[in-house]
């Protein structure tokens, strides 16, 4: 299984994988805090509507706020307890948004009802969809896309292929890898259901081949049949295949994982679908096994703390709404060495610059580096080396991209390209001169949207 | 908590460790060779040459930079003004008067670079504009080969004529004559102090590509070109024109190929890009050393591709992912 040749065919990077900080140790379930800060904000597209008041008693799993319009996710509490209030906060990436506020009383009521046997009933097959949207269940990956609008591909395509992205390229991330390991069979028959709703008999579970622990426990729960352990009414069989690929970093970009599993290439502009696949993220099954078997609604997820400034790396189970300072805790605090945190891996994530941010669904890990880990310094005149053009996955010239922007060109950088750029990072990461490529990359895209309207 | 002195950025937070500084240290370690065998074959008066050169271009950049209102340190320190120093003293016979090495630097590192806003921005080589500009303003001097310190020639011989001048005079016959091939490929021949040893300049190459400062394009394609190119005219005319083996041992093809038409900033960043590149260079070398006043071409033939480098990177740009549509497996 060491020798996988499947990768995505142009450019790429390989950082180093730092993956061995916080890979070994056990998974940790953080205390729920005394009190929970859950955003209304946690998925792309609209943010949800609040339902619940100031002084308002609320379950474990009670729906807190309703998806607004189709490309929306509610929000369940994560605790029993009182709200506290309902106001704007800050997010992750500064953002703000409404957050509602819970004192925990610490006796999670309800979560018995939430957290029964698993039984996934073939015969209600017509339901797992709703369960699905009505669980809040997003994209864990990263992007938080609503899981359900994945699954509801337009009528006028055919589907023909589940992709399941286990591939985890973010170096020192190993959020997904844990769950892979010690969580096969839930993640596999995740798979199936949604394979079930898209009515697709191939599912291909992509991994990269520097986690063979993963790949081994999955393969075995598809060998011996252990994931259908909690199907009931006759599920029907699925050509499930684990597909170990290159260790190489975009490999879980959506469109870099379709073509090294399928070979096909999703053009420009356009989503897998047009291409028959559909890419869900092994976090994002296990929590759609959750929703369908359990009717658990997603309040919370598995996040990586790990860097050379943590004193325990590893993987940590929170409540949504959890204070990143909780977690920080849970992990023996940071040290004196820390130049940098980050919330998502050393490529995509962001700079956090607070730690009374809470948990969120789409948030994967959290990075405590060392000035020697971290990339910083001075940018310095573009030399044309051209390791750009090489690193793009996506066949793009980051460098004649971004000289357009610093003439104010926006058309001229779209014209070259600049939407299809998946803001990666590989470009920048690359740079011997330390050019901001993907900061300019963003102000390109924004500021031609602007001119569109 | 030190939340305060956190660094805020925007991804990626990672890089790995390359930089301009140790790309530019890299390349002068590559040269390393060729100044050695300069010195070996044109004595003394070779190192001299390089190291006013550098010393000059050094002094030209700092003042260049100061005006310009940058940090003079870290440009001095990039390490791109040395290079450049020494690739103008390597493009100099051996024997030129040193005011003018020094004009040469001034040219290079102001009007070759500075002028066009410094490191990266400049259209074409600086080196080169510096070898053309004292080419065309001291035809003499520039053309004045001393003789190495292996060849023998009589105690009264302080110049000859370099291989290519040879051909361009006598013909071929003549040239196979007197120029060895031995000779052509340790460098024991006329020329400028840096292009004569094809034995160190791949050494330098070998080390570039290894340390993947360039890639095999630019140089391949430029000596598969005058290779090609010349095959065909040596078999078309084979007692009017040389044989290909002899063409890209001589002259400056091989410091052309590897030093000069691979710097970063002038050539083309794609890779399709490069190999039309390479392939230019080869073929006007081919042509301004067959056909035009001039017994050698690789100069004028890398500044005109220089200048074509725009248009090559605008029409030649990388294939964009998704552009060709896989046939088998559309769907919608």
């Amino acid at each position: 299984m060491s020798s996988a040749t499947a990768r995505f065919k142009r450019g790429g990077v390989h950082p180093d994988e730092g993956k061995e900080l916080s890979a070994a140790s056990e998974l940790v379930t953080v205390e729920v805090p005394k009190r929970v800060q859950v955003p209304v904000t946690q998925h792309l597209g609209k943010p949800s509507k609040v339902l619940v008041g100031k002084g308002e008693d609320v379950l474990v799993g009670q729906l807190l706020a309703e998806a607004d319009g189709p490309i929306s996710a509610p929000v369940h509490s994560p605790v029993s307890g009182k709200v506290l209030k309902v106001a704007d906060g800050e997010i992750v990436g500064a953002y703000r948004t409404p957050i509602i506020d819970i004192m925990n009383n610490g006796k999670f009521e309800g979560e018995e009802a939430i957290n029964g046997t698993p039984v996934v009933n073939w015969g209600e097959k017509g339901e797992f969809l709703d369960r699905i949207r009505s669980a809040g269940v997003v994209g864990l990956g990263g992007a938080a896309f609503p899981t359900a609008v994945k699954l509801s591909p337009p009528p006028n395509v055919t589907i023909d292929h589940l992709l399941i992205n286990g591939c985890e390229c973010e170096p020192y991330l190993t959020a997904d890898d844990i769950l892979m390991r010690e969580q096969a069979d839930a993640v596999v028959a995740g798979c199936a259901i949604m394979a079930g709703i898209l009515g697709v008999d191939l599912i291909r579970i992509g991994v990269e081949d520097n986690k063979p622990r993963a790949i081994e426990s999955l393969s075995n729960a598809i060998s011996q049949q252990t994931y259908g352990a909690t199907f009931q009414g006759g599920a029907p069989s699925f050509d499930i295949v684990v597909v170990p690929l290159r260790t190489r970093y975009p490999q879980g970009a959506e469109k870099q994982l379709i073509e090294a599993v399928t070979g096909r290439q999703v053009p420009s502009g356009k989503l897998p679908f047009s291409v028959g696949c559909v890419v869900q993220n092994v976090g994002t099954a296990l929590a759609v096994f959750d929703a369908v078997a359990k009717g658990r609604p997603l309040i919370e997820r598995v996040v990586t703390l790990t860097g050379g400034a943590i004193a325990n790396p590893g993987n940590f189970l929170a409540r949504i709404g959890t204070p990143v300072s909780a977690l920080i805790a849970a992990a023996g605090g940071t040290t004196d060495a820390l130049a940098a945190q980050v919330a998502g891996g050393p490529m995509m994530g962001k700079s956090l610059r607070n730690h009374a941010v809470p948990v969120v669904k789409g948030m994967s890990g959290l990075l405590f580096l060392t000035e020697a880990e971290v990339a910083a310094g001075e940018e310095t005149d573009c030399i044309r080396c051209g390791r750009c053009v090489e690193a793009c996955p996506m066949g793009l010239a980051p460098c004649d991209i971004t000289a357009q922007a610093d003439y104010l060109k926006w058309e001229k950088a779209v014209e070259l390209g600049a939407p299809d750029c998946v803001e990666c990072g590989s470009c920048q990461y690359v740079c011997p001169a330390n050019r901001f490529l993907v900061a300019r990359i963003r102000l390109i895209k924004f500021y031609s949207r602007r001119l569109q309207k | 908590m030190s939340e305060n002195r956190m660094l805020l950025q925007s991804s990626p937070h990672a890089r790995d460790r390359d930089s301009v500084r140790k790309v530019m240290y890299t390349v002068t370690l590559a040269l390393l060779p060729a100044v050695v065998a300069g010195t070996l074959f044109f004595g003394l008066r070779a190192l001299l040459v390089m190291g006013l050169s550098v010393l000059a271009c050094l002094l030209f950049e700092g003042v260049a930079v100061k005006i310009a209102g940058k940090p003079v340190k870290e440009t001095l320190l990039d390490g791109s003004a040395v290079i450049t120093g020494l690739l103008v003293a390597m493009n100099l016979p051996s024997g030129l008067p040193l005011w003018m090495v020094v004009v040469g630097a001034l040219v290079a590192v102001v009007l070759g670079k500075h002028v066009y806003g410094g490191l990266g921005n400049n259209p074409f080589n600086p080196a080169l504009v510096a070898r053309v500009f004292l080419l065309i303003s001291f035809p003499t001097a520039m053309t004045a080969w001393p003789v190495t310190t292996m060849q023998e020639l009589g105690p009264d011989v302080v110049t000859a004529a370099t291989p290519l001048g040879v051909l361009q005079m006598d013909g071929a016959a003549v040239a196979l004559q007197n120029v060895s091939y031995l000779d052509l490929l340790i460098g024991n021949v006329g020329g400028c102090l840096g292009e004569t040893s094809v034995i160190a300049l791949l050494l330098g190459g070998i080390i570039l590509l290894v340390r993947k400062v360039i890639s095999w394009e630019i140089p391949v394609t430029f000596i598969a070109t005058v290779f090609i190119f010349t095959t065909i005219t040596w078999l078309v005319a084979p007692d009017k024109h040389i044989n290909p083996l002899w063409h890209v041992l001589s002259g400056g093809v091989m410091l052309g190929a590897w030093f000069m038409a691979t710097d970063m900033v002038t050539s083309p960043v794609s890779r399709k890009g490069m190999l039309l590149f390479g392939a230019g260079c080869g073929l006007l070398t081919c042509v301004i050393r067959l056909w035009a006043g001039y017994p050698e071409g690789v100069s004028f033939a890398i500044l005109i591709m220089n200048g074509l480098v725009p248009l090559i990177d605008r029409y030649l740009a990388p294939t964009r992912f998704g552009a060709q549509q896989v046939k088998e497996g559309a769907t919608a």
